[in-house]
C-alpha cells in the first residue's frame, strides 16, 4: 500500500536552521504540484507515440496549511522567517506508515496571520503558505 | 569579576550554548617524514617558512610551503622506525603523511593513522606495490632521486592548500619527471604511480595524480563527509534533543540528506548519495545505511579519429 499521508496520524512542523518546531493543531494541507507532463505531434496527426513535453518548471510547488491556534512564539517566529525571507523546511510525516510531504527550502508566500474574524470556530486559525521548488514525497 | 546581585536577582539566566561545527583543518595538514639534519634533535616541528624546515632537515619538503600551504610538520629522524614514537606522542593533527625519498624502503603503515601517506620513489617495483596495499590510502610517487621529492612535495601542496577540493590535472611542476617517453607514461599510468611528465613545449607536468587507483581527491573528501555527517548529527540531535520513534528518525534523515546535498551534491564533489535512517533498535541507537558514490577523475581522452569523415 503506498504511503498516504492520514491527517489524525500525522506529524507536521516546520525547520529553521536545522531546529525543529511542531504544530499541535492544524486542519488542513493542500498542495498544488505545477510541474505537468504532455505529448504532443504536428498537426498533420500521423505520429501515435508523440513528443515529450513537459511544462510548469518555472513555477515552484505551493503548499497550503491551516493552522488551528499555536503558540505566540512559533507564530512570531514564522512571521519573522515571513518578514526576513528565511527559509524553512515544511514537513507532514504519517507516523504509522511513514508516508512524507516535505517542502524543503521554502519560501513563505503571505503574511502568517488570521484570515478572518467570526463567530464559528473555524475562524480561529492561521493560513501558512510556501512554495518550494525541492519537494520531497515519500511514496 | 561576577555579575551584580540585583540584576541576577531581577532576571535570572540560563545561557545554552549552541554545539559549533566540527573542524575540518587538520584535513588539509601535512606531516612530512625526513632524513634529520646534522646537528639538529630528532622531533616533530611545526613550521612556516623554508629557513625554518632546513634548521630540522636537507629534505626538500618546503616545497609544500612555497606551493601554497601556510605551515607543515615536520617529521625529522634518523630512521623510519623512530616515527611511530614521536607520532604516538604529538598533539598535531593530519590527515596526510609524505615520506621522503630518502627512506628508500616502502614505508610501513603507521598504526593509529588512517588518513593517506605518500612516499616518493625511483624504484618501479617498489612504488607499485606501496600504491597498491588494498588497506591503505597510499600514493606512489615516481620521481628521480635528484629531485629529493620536491615534485611530491609541490603536488600534495596545490592539493592540500587549495579551497575546495580538485585533482590538479596537469598543474606545472617544479622539476622534471622520470620519464618524456610516451610508452613509458603509459607503463606508469597502468601501474597506478603518480609521476610528472616532461613536455617540450609544455614544460614539466603532472601527468597523474592518484591514491590507491582512486581519484586523489577521494579519500579527502570521503573523509571530510564523514566528518561533516557526524558533526551534523551532533548539532540536530542536541539542538532538537529528539524522542526515539520513526517520525523523528525520518525528520534527521531529511535533515542529514538536504545538507549533505547542499554542500556534496551541489557542488559536485559527489554525484549521488542516499542516506536512510531508522529507529529499529531497542532504544538510544538508530540504524543508519548511507550510500555515496565515488568521487572520481578525468585525465585521459581515448578518442578514434576518422580522417575525412565528413564533408
Amino acid at each position: 500500500m503506498s504511503k498516504l499521508i492520514r491527517i489524525w496520524k500525522t506529524q507536521g512542523g516546520f525547520t529553521v536552521n536545522g531546529t525543529d518546531y511542531k504544530f499541535d493543531d492544524f486542519d488542513s494541507v493542500s498542495f498544488t504540484y505545477s510541474r505537468i507532463k504532455h505529448i504532443m505531434r504536428g498537426a498533420n496527426g500521423t505520429n501515435k507515440v508523440g513528443i515529450d513535453t513537459e511544462e510548469g518548471l518555472k513555477t515552484p510547488d505551493t503548499c497550503q496549511v491551516t493552522i488551528v491556534d499555536m503558540t505566540s512564539e512559533i507564530h512570531q517566529l514564522l512571521q519573522q522567517c515571513y518578514d526576513n525571507d528565511t527559509r524553512i523546511n515544511l514537513y507532514f510525516i504519517d507516523s504509522d506508515n511513514l508516508g512524507k510531504v516535505q517542502f524543503n527550502n521554502a519560501k513563505i508566500t503571505t503574511p502568517v496571520r488570521q484570515m478572518n474574524i467570526g463567530e464559528d470556530d473555524a475562524n480561529l486559525s492561521v493560513i501558512l503558505s510556501v512554495e518550494s521548488f525541492d519537494v520531497e514525497v515519500g511514496v | 569579576m561576577a555579575r551584580d546581585v540585583l540584576l541576577d536577582y531581577v532576571l535570572k539566566t540560563s545561557v545554552v550554548e549552541p554545539i559549533l561545527p566540527a573542524s575540518t583543518a587538520y584535513l588539509h595538514n601535512v606531516l612530512c617524514i625526513v632524513p634529520l639534519a646534522t646537528g639538529a634533535t630528532a622531533g616533530i616541528y611545526e613550521c612556516v617558512t623554508k629557513a625554518q624546515v632546513e634548521e630540522y632537515t636537507t629534505a626538500k619538503c618546503w616545497q609544500l610551503l612555497e606551493s601554497g600551504m601556510s605551515k607543515i610538520f615536520v617529521c625529522a629522524v634518523s630512521a623510519y622506525s623512530d616515527v611511530q614514537d614521536l607520532i604516538d606522542e604529538t598533539e598535531y593533527k593530519f590527515f596526510t603523511v609524505l615520506v621522503d625519498l630518502s627512506f628508500t624502503t616502502a614505508p610501513t603503515a603507521l598504526t593509529g593513522f588512517d588518513g593517506v601517506m605518500g612516499w616518493s620513489s625511483d624504484d618501479v617495483t617498489k612504488a607499485e606495490a606501496f600504491g597498491k596495499i588494498a588497506t591503505a590510502n597510499n600514493t606512489a610517487f615516481i620521481d628521480p632521486t635528484a629531485n629529493s621529492g620536491e615534485n611530491m612535495y609541490w603536488a600534495f601542496g596545490k592539493l592540500l592548500s587549495g579551497s575546495v577540493w580538485r585533482n590538479q590535472q596537469f598543474i606545472g611542476m617544479p622539476a622534471g619527471g622520470m620519464t618524456s617517453v610516451l610508452g613509458t607514461a603509459e607503463s606508469y599510468f597502468e601501474k597506478r604511480l603518480s609521476f610528472v611528465l616532461n613536455s617540450e613545449e609544455f614544460g614539466n607536468r603532472l601527468a597523474f595524480f592518484v591514491n590507491r587507483g582512486r581519484a586523489i581527491v577521494a579519500p579527502y573528501i570521503y573523509e571530510e563527509f564523514q566528518l561533516d555527517l557526524k558533526s551534523w548529527a551532533l548539532t540536530y540531535i542536541n539542538t532538537n534533543m529528539p524522542n526515539y520513534n520513526a517520525v523523528e528518525a525520518s525528520k534527521l534523515e531529511s535533515y542529514l540528506l538536504q545538507k549533505a546535498n547542499n554542500k556534496y551534491i551541489a557542488s559536485g564533489m559527489l554525484d549521488a548519495l542516499t542516506i536512510n535512517i531508522t529507529a529499529d533498535q531497542d532504544n538510544f541507537v538508530m540504524s543508519g545505511n548511507i550510500k555515496v558514490s565515488e568521487p572520481k577523475a578525468t585525465w585521459r581522452i581515448n578518442a578514434n579519429l576518422q580522417e575525412g569523415g565528413i564533408e
